[in-house]
């Protein structure tokens, strides 16, 4: 851990820029892949903490819905505990959190990124090149500049 | 006084006529009482009991399916009336989808609704790209999330000719909002959409 302070959700995708961002030709594949999957997580830090600070009944109450025969810890899961929320499948809570609160386009776009940030890292047999992955990485730089207007 | 229509019995009783001609006659041995032709009787039985104990496995059973094949309906008059009976009409789809993704679908609560709602957007989607003028595919197939086991959902996989893939990411946002119109909450929460390369 560094002492200079916490690390910003928007971190993952300077370095996901720099990475499509150099002058190597050809750019090898698995930096390709891992700047689409370094995008999607500053993409889903921020959605995050805008969920979690802005409307955080809904996300709570989205959560209840989706575990209906789970025992949920509500003093934990209304506090919104860290290690309590990280037992839930948050890329799917938010995903449904925005689509209730009635942004279907980004929640589409934001399952959307899900889907390609699963075949960078674990689906060896599609081909990555320098190209894909600057559409993804600019794609993901709009759609956080629209999560962080909601 | 004798009636003509009575019989006159030696025993001096009176039968009327009708009421005899409703028995039937007595075989012959009966007739004298003498039952030298009783053995004959049983042969004759015997063979006939043998004969169905020897047939049973031969028993002739209807064939009631060939008796109601399409020969005999053909020739019956309803189906001379009305003809052929008159098959569904079968439109092609402008999409794929896989039988894994259909089965699932199929499984679901409320696939009715289902179905509908990813028929309706699929075809908004094609008729999106078709006023774009960019050559796209759909195929509807399933998405399984890697990390958790718990969200599997139909996706609509839209595939478009690689020169025209940065400009339909850029108009992603219009071609969801033209495609999820008036589609249900409910609806929207049970698939995705994801554009692809072809």
């Amino acid at each position: 851990m560094s002492d200079k302070g916490l690390i910003t959700e928007d971190r993952f995708l300077i370095y996901a820029k720099k990475i499509i961002g150099q002058k190597k030709i050809p750019l090898p594949e698995e930096e390709c892949r891992t700047a689409i999957s370094r995008a999607y997580y500053s993409l889903y830090h921020i959605t995050g903490s805008i969920l979690k600070s802005k409307y955080s009944f809904q996300l709570i109450k989205e959560i209840r819905k989706s575990y209906p025969r789970r025992r949920i810890d509500l003093a934990k899961l209304n506090r919104l505990d860290k290690k309590y929320l990280h037992s839930f499948n948050l890329h799917k809570m938010f995903f449904l959190t925005l689509i209730d609160l009635g942004f279907a386009t980004i929640a589409f776009r934001f399952r959307d990124f899900r889907s390609k940030r699963n075949e960078a890292d674990y689906d060896l047999d599609l081909n990555f090149n320098v190209t894909y992955s600057s559409i993804i990485v600019n794609g993901i730089e709009k759609l956080m500049e629209k999560v962080r207007q909601l | 006084m004798i009636a003509p229509e009575e019989v006159n019995s030696s025993v001096g009783v009176n039968i009327k006529a009708e009421q005899v001609s409703g028995y039937r006659p007595f075989p012959s041995g009966q007739q004298s009482g003498i039952t030298d032709e009783g053995p004959r009787v049983a042969q004759d039985v015997f063979p006939l009991w043998r004969a169905f104990e020897e047939e049973e496995p031969k028993m002739h059973v209807f064939d009631w399916m060939s008796i109601l094949g399409d020969q005999f309906l053909n020739q019956s008059g309803v189906s001379n009336i009305l003809g052929r009976r008159p098959q569904p009409p079968v439109f092609q789809k402008p999409y794929k989808i896989t039988e894994i993704a259909h089965d699932f679908i199929r499984k679901q609560k409320r696939s009715i609704d289902l179905n509908k709602s990813l028929d309706k957007v699929s075809n908004r989607i094609l008729e999106f790209m078709k006023g774009r003028a960019i050559e796209s595919e759909i195929i509807i197939d399933l998405e399984a999330d890697t990390e958790y086991g718990d969200w599997i959902e139909p996706r609509i996989r839209v595939l478009v000719e690689p020169s025209k893939f940065e400009q339909t990411y850029k108009l992603f946002d219009k071609l969801l909002y033209f495609s999820l119109k008036g589609i249900r909450k409910r609806e929207t929460k049970r698939f995705m959409i994801t554009l692809d390369m072809m």
